[in-house]
């Protein structure tokens, strides 16, 4: 690791930073961006840049959410709640510095579990055969669906179309050509970095320019010493970071769900568990900022947990991820720590460093972030469509590949209107060739679909994921769909 | 909108369906590829296809029935936005699908600096509607372009080192 490595992490978590404070532009937006222009770096240089984007992409979303009513990202959903009132109440600052401040205790708080924990559950996962990573993909994309903003059935469909999409080429164990018809341009698939950035970023270019909603932003100015901690605050807060970060990162770690139901699920926690609030929530407590900033910081270490362990991506952003370590040449699974173990410390030196640039970049450059909030929507739309294209070109050199983007856009859009989530599309087409591969392997080493089918409850290991599976799909389900997607009613900004 | 969309997404995945069906039936009929087999490429597919049928027989039936018997949907129809405004907003998609997919094609005969440049101001000005004159948009978009489009150069052929259209 050189100092240009570290400048990388530094600068993507600028990038992150910025990028998540945008409303309409997300993490996984900004990380696809980053995949797309470094895939021909060097992979340290690559990973470093990625990892400080994650970093920076999360906290980022709370800016947007303290001053202008509006989350960045998903996982700042849950700051609303008393960021903004907070901003009404004139403590704009302060919740700024808040949030920016828990977001290092979380996430260095999962990094830490990350690291400790990481070993252990690829020691155990070494045991895994076919039937099981089989059994955890399934687990992986249909969390995801059931967690989708869409109805469930939508969700599912959603990840089909994905499974469908991945299959496009070549059959990875006989090598014969599926649902190419008779294309040339089709034989060697659709790369995923492509459907990314159409479903992700060519969708919301789309969904910008029909909506015709602008951004009321804040024109107050913070002094330095306004967005330091103040230790009044941070010792009311430290029993709802404790608990978040472990919510956050339990969360984090578990296939499907990300820093956005972590935040919300911790702050759902701390309304319950908090008898004395600062202020009552949704009136600006600073356990409400707190809590859901906590979270969702640590659930980047759960989330990367998993990615690292299993290879198993937990959300869009991982998927995202494990989308690029594959470019890069980098393979996460049970084998990880053993192959590649100067990796694994590597991604977690990234990770600390992009938490702590986040956190001064974040406190020396809120003024300046505020401002380029205030870029009009007729400069955005172009400047995303020309990044979407040079990213969506630098892969292959190819025309054909940004014509796809497009499509892929114009798709993403139409789904996400019609209420079809776009995240299990990507999420399977990256998942669904490992899925496919170990069900056929499986299959092979069975002989039959009905001994395939007694093995998942003859073997131990895979009868324990399927009750795992069975479980959390209907806590998940019952529970946590439930406090995620019927949270706290805000205001609507009168101004 | 709702309406008109959720017909677009149901017809999208309607085809996804028929080219599976379309590519499994042409294996097992023109190719002889066995479906039951243990090696066989299409039985994953297979089994994608009879679950994304279940799928979107269930989603269709859901919307049908939606439709039909809720009266909150019925409501909501009521207040739905007026249809003209519904194609308005398909034709602003539309339109800048196609300026994005003449720029796409245009952009090898055209320097990556002299295509973005134009594609940058054409899209800025015909988005930038609530400037009235003509001239003040353009001088703004073209100032906006001047300034960004070297800049993008510069990042990306510079910085990222990658290969420009």
């Amino acid at each position: 690791m050189t100092i240009i490595t570290v400048l990388y992490v530094m600068i993507g978590s600028i990038i992150g930073l910025i990028m998540g404070a945008m409303p309409g532009l997300t993490v996984t937006m900004t990380v696809v961006l980053i995949v797309s222009l470094t895939f021909g770096w060097p992979m340290q240089q690559a990973l470093a840049f990625i990892l400080g984007a994650f970093a920076g992409g999360v906290s980022g979303g709370a800016l947007s959410a303290i001053t202008m009513n509006i989350p960045g990202t998903a996982a700042a959903v849950a700051t609303i709640f008393d960021g903004y009132p907070l901003n009404k109440k004139g403590e704009a600052g302060n919740a700024i510095g808040l949030s920016l401040f828990v977001n290092v205790i979380g996430g260095m708080f999962g990094i830490l579990l990350l690291g400790v924990l990481g070993p252990v559950i690829c020691n155990f996962a070494l045991k895994f055969g076919s039937q099981e990573y089989f059994l955890i993909t399934i687990w992986g994309l249909s969390l995801v669906a059931v967690l989708s903003k869409g109805n469930l059935v939508k969700g599912l469909i959603s990840g089909l179309v994905g499974l469908f999409i991945g299959m496009i080429g070549m059959d990875p164990i006989t090598g014969k050509m599926r649902f190419t018809f008779g294309i040339d341009l089709l034989s060697g698939g659709i790369h995923y970095v492509v459907a990314m950035i159409g479903l992700f970023e060519m969708k919301e270019v789309f969904s910008l320019l029909t909506s015709k909603q602008g951004f009321a932003v804040s024109t107050q100015r913070y002094k330095l010493k306004d967005l330091l901690p103040k230790f009044n605050i941070i010792k009311r807060c430290i029993k709802p970071m404790s608990w978040s970060a472990i919510i956050g990162w339990i969360i984090g770690v578990l296939p499907g769900t990300g820093g956005d139901i972590g935040a919300l699920v911790a702050y759902g926690f701390t309304k319950q568990l908090v008898r004395k609030p600062s202020r009552p929530f949704g009136e600006g407590a600073y356990e409400g900022v707190a809590a859901p900033e906590t979270a969702n910081k640590a659930a980047i270490g759960g989330a990367v947990t998993t990615l690292l362990t299993l290879g198993i991506p937990g959300d869009s952003v991982t998927a995202v991820i494990l989308g690029s370590f594959y470019l890069h040449g980098l393979i996460p699974g049970p084998n990880f720590m053993s192959q590649s173990p100067e990796y694994f410390r590597l991604i977690i030196i990234f990770l600390v460093i992009g938490m702590i640039s986040t956190y001064v970049f974040g406190i020396l450059g809120s003024n300046l972030m505020l401002k380029m909030l205030r870029l009009p929507i007729w400069f955005l739309i172009p400047f995303i469509s020309i990044l979407c294209i040079t990213g969506s070109f630098a892969l292959q050199n190819s025309v054909s590949d940004i014509l796809f983007m497009i499509g892929f856009g114009v798709i993403g859009f139409i789904f996400e209107r019609a209420g079809y989530p776009v995240s299990p599309i990507i999420l399977a087409i990256i998942l669904g060739p490992i899925m496919e591969l170990n069900f056929r392997q499986a299959l092979i080493n069975t002989g039959s679909i009905s001994s395939l089918l007694a093995s998942f409850i003859l073997r131990p290991i895979s009868l324990g994921i399927l009750i795992i599976i069975i479980g959390s799909f209907v806590f998940q389900a019952m529970f946590l769909k439930k406090v995620a997607f019927e949270p706290e009613k805000v205001e609507p900004d009168s101004k | 909108m709702e309406k008109t969309t959720r017909l677009l997404a149901n017809i999208l995945t309607i085809a996804v369906l028929m080219a599976m069906l379309f590519n499994i039936a042409e294996f097992i009929f023109v190719k002889n590829v066995k479906l039951f087999s243990v090696d066989s490429p299409i039985i994953f597919p297979f089994l994608v296809l009879l679950v994304l049928a279940v799928l979107i027989g269930t989603n269709i039936a859901n919307e049908t029935k939606i439709k039909r018997y809720d009266v909150k949907s019925i409501e909501e129809n009521l207040q739905m936005k007026p249809k003209e405004d519904v194609i308005k907003q398909f034709e602003i998609v539309v339109l800048f699908t196609a300026i994005n997919i003449i720029f796409v094609l245009l952009l090898p005969y055209f320097h990556f600096l002299v295509g973005s440049f134009i594609f940058m101001v054409l899209e800025m000005i015909l988005l930038n509607t609530n400037i009235k004159s003509f001239i003040r948009r353009f001088t703004l978009a073209g100032i906006a372009g001047l300034i960004t489009v070297p800049a993008l150069y510069f990042v990306f052929n510079g910085v990222f080192q990658i290969m420009l259209p």
